[in-house]
């Protein structure tokens, strides 16, 4: 028996010896199983900003969580020992959901993100980690790269708090090419379901003289969906099977993004230390709303806040805010408390 | 003095306070900052897996003397370690490596005149297996590059139960006992775990924070490191003593070349301890400081196995300096009156563990690399 998987827009056909795409998922007995199911291989404490959620309980400690495996192959991909391997030699470690949530508490974490490869790899997995983490009040959020079914998408917005997409470029040759992937649709179409049911937030990688040209239409996109969605544009430094190629220069991306701020509320650009466009402001009136530092990485650390709520101390105007400014020893979830939605 | 931190990450460049990571307004154009901006600008970091940045430490040691006129100059040589630990062997010749290394740390000694002090931090061995702590009961904390040991929290009857049962599992040690019996500084002691756990050679730990990246090879533990130096010495905390010492009539070049043991060092070489009780060196902070400071593992602000986390809040300083709250003390570089310069290619602790007054260092974070930064000490 044979059947086709329901996870990613890959829609692979799975047998008992015949694995899908991302080498993660097989058929048994008339069903999609995961072959490593509640494997593990990235599990550590950091900040929220680090990965990047700027908009999501700022401050917090988070438990960072990956597995292996993906069902993209980016040309440039950072996380290649992880993600562009078969999963079979990757060391990963079993952890059942409770033990996991043990963990995140025991470490003093207000939250749970999976980030490093793809969650749609792992989808069962994290939808039981998910609801378990519900449960017990510990909120979950991942980062994407958006290429999965509508039923996942659906799944996505139960599962988990806060969503960031990877939208990697703004056409279907960039993503045939470098991606190696058929088509953009499915990532745009889930970004803008996403954007109506969940915390959402969207990257875009950039490398220079391959889509450094979407910049502006990247930016008309996530208007169109919500001008408040947090942007964080990303110096790519490209690894993998491009690791030869130049940095992105910061002083042309920094100019085409001024050329976007009145389009969006909040953009931000990263992944080089002592970048400038790491804090939060006001949109309205200006005022440093948050303070950060890049360390290297894409995200930063937060420094300070200096929100009233979810408010500009200011002027008054509201951000965009899931939760809100939570100290790093704060531990302890509390889903939904303060939320602007 | 104030010390402010020149980052260069390709073709653009800031300057920052060191202590708060704050960009500086209006940017410093005191010479020596405008010399440092210039040589990075100049030195672009090969990365940590290549060796061009073998030469590349070389060069800028040059620069920087020739820059700054220092007494002291502290170099590290880290592209051979990373280069066992993280990379396939087929994919490098090791005993080439090493021989580079050790010729450009000897060449560099010699052009430069200054009075060498050579040290290798010991030898790797192949990775024989790895101990899960994520299973426990309490929580194990393994960080680093080779987690021989782990700091565990909280442990269940059962987690020890089962971690003494475990043949890869060398010791166990409970926070009293250390505290006990070593002569822990206020800082070392309150960071300790509850228990440290000690892998057997070969084996590294999995926990909380151990890198996702495969390795293939890890600290030997070498129970004697090899040096070589004009005088004898005997013990690793011997080695600042001996620089202080030497520093009175000549220039002195403390060169560390991580991953080197005695088979691959110079016939003229010492052998020196590398143990404070039970507990043996391997590349990292604790090794270093040791060996610029003069002091024991008990007498440092971080023991292994800390939960480092629980202290990087937003007002945590020095966020260029990973866990650490304060400049160590009582490093050869920062010794008053001193002029000292520093250059290496293990980022942060070339900073720590120097202590110099102008410093240069890769800015690479889990062999990502993200740049170069300097930091140099201003009014």
């Amino acid at each position: 028996m044979s059947i086709f998987c329901e996870y990613c827009e890959w829609h692979c056909h799975l047998g008992k010896e015949q694995e899908g795409y991302c080498k993660m998922y097989r058929e048994e007995q008339g069903k999609v199983v995961e072959i490593y199911p509640f494997a593990w291989n990235s599990f550590g404490v950091t900040h929220i900003e680090s990965l990047p959620f700027f908009h999501a309980y700022p401050g917090s400690r988070s438990l960072l969580l990956g597995s292996a495996g993906c069902n993209f192959d980016c040309q440039y991909c950072s996380n290649a020992h992880v993600a562009r391997v078969n999963p079979k030699s990757v060391n990963l470690w079993h952890l059942q959901p409770e033990k996991l949530l043990t963990k995140a508490r025991q470490s003093g974490c207000h939250n749970i993100v999976f980030a490093i490869n793809e969650p749609t790899v792992s989808w069962p997995s994290l939808r039981a980690l998910g609801e378990t983490a519900r449960e017990q009040g510990i909120e979950m959020g991942c980062m994407s790269n958006g290429y999965f079914t509508p039923r996942v998408a659906n799944e996505m917005a139960e599962t988990f708090s806060f969503i960031n997409i990877s939208l990697k470029a703004m056409n279907r040759d960039f993503y045939q090419r470098y991606i190696r992937v058929t088509d953009i649709a499915p990532v745009l179409r889930n970004i803008a379901y996403l954007a109506e049911h969940t915390h959402l937030e969207i990257t875009t990688p950039i490398i220079q003289g391959l889509n450094d040209g979407d910049i502006p239409s990247a930016a008309s996109f996530i208007a169109s969906q919500d001008p408040e969605i947090p942007w964080h544009v990303f110096r790519l430094l490209p690894e993998y099977q491009m690791k030869d190629m130049l940095a992105p220069s910061i002083e042309a991306i920094e100019y085409a993004l001024q050329e976007q701020e009145n389009k969006l509320a909040y953009i931000y650009f990263g992944n080089f230390v002592g970048s400038e466009w790491v804090n939060t402001v006001c949109p309205d009136c200006g005022k440093v709303l948050v303070e950060r530092i890049n360390l290297g990485g894409c995200g930063a650390k937060s420094l300070a806040c200096h929100l009233q709520g979810d408010c500009c101390p200011s002027c008054g105007r509201r951000l965009r805010l899931l939760g809100e400014w939570t100290s790093w020893n704060k531990g302890g979830a509390q889903i939904g408390k303060n939320s602007s939605y | 003095m104030e010390k402010i931190a020149v980052i260069d990450v390709g073709e653009w460049q800031t300057s920052l306070d060191f202590r708060t990571g704050k960009k500086l307004d209006p940017i410093p154009v005191e010479p020596g900052v405008q010399a440092l901006q210039k040589l990075l600008r100049s030195y672009p970091y090969p990365g940590d897996l290549s060796p061009d940045s073998l030469a590349w430490v070389s060069n800028l040691g040059l620069e920087l003397i020739h820059l700054f006129e220092p007494r002291f100059i502290f170099l590290s040589y880290a592209t051979q370690f990373f280069l066992s630990t993280f990379a396939l062997s087929e994919s490098y010749n090791w005993k080439e490596v090493a021989h580079e290394c050790i010729e450009q740390a000897c060449n560099f000694a010699r052009v430069a005149g200054f009075t060498p002090v050579i040290v290798g931090t010991g030898s790797t061995r192949p990775l024989e297996g790895e101990i899960d702590l994520t299973y426990l009961d309490g929580l194990a904390i393994g960080t680093g590059m080779g987690v021989s040991y782990a700091g565990l929290y909280n442990p269940s009857v059962a987690d020890l139960k089962m971690l003494a049962g475990d043949s890869r599992v060398k010791k166990i040690i409970p926070q009293v006992t250390i505290q006990a019996e070593w002569p822990c500084q206020p800082d070392f002691a309150r960071r300790l775990p509850d228990y440290l756990l000690v892998a057997q050679p070969g084996f590294q730990f999995r926990g909380m924070g151990t890198m996702s990246r495969k390795i293939y090879r890890i600290s030997s533990h070498d129970p004697f490191i090899p040096v070589l130096s004009p005088r004898p010495l005997d013990d690793i905390t011997g080695i600042a003593p001996l620089v202080r010492e030497l520093l009175k009539t000549e220039r002195v070049a403390l060169i560390i070349l991580e991953g080197i043991g005695s088979e691959d060092f110079p016939t003229e070489q010492q052998l020196i301890n590398n143990q404070y009780s039970w507990y043996t060196y391997s590349p990292g902070d604790a090794q270093y400081l040791a060996i610029t400071s003069g002091i024991h593992l008990p007498g440092q602000q971080y023991p292994p196995g800390n939960r480092c986390y629980d202290e990087d809040g937003a007002e945590k300083p020095y966020p260029f300096s990973g866990i650490y709250h304060s400049m160590p003390e009582k490093v050869i570089g920062s010794d008053p009156g001193l002029q000292s310069v520093a250059v290496g290619s293990r980022s942060i602790l070339t900073h720590l563990a120097s202590g110099a007054r102008v410093c240069v260092e890769c800015f690479a974070r889990t062999l990502y690399n993200y740049g170069i930064m300097g930091i140099i000490e201003e009014r």
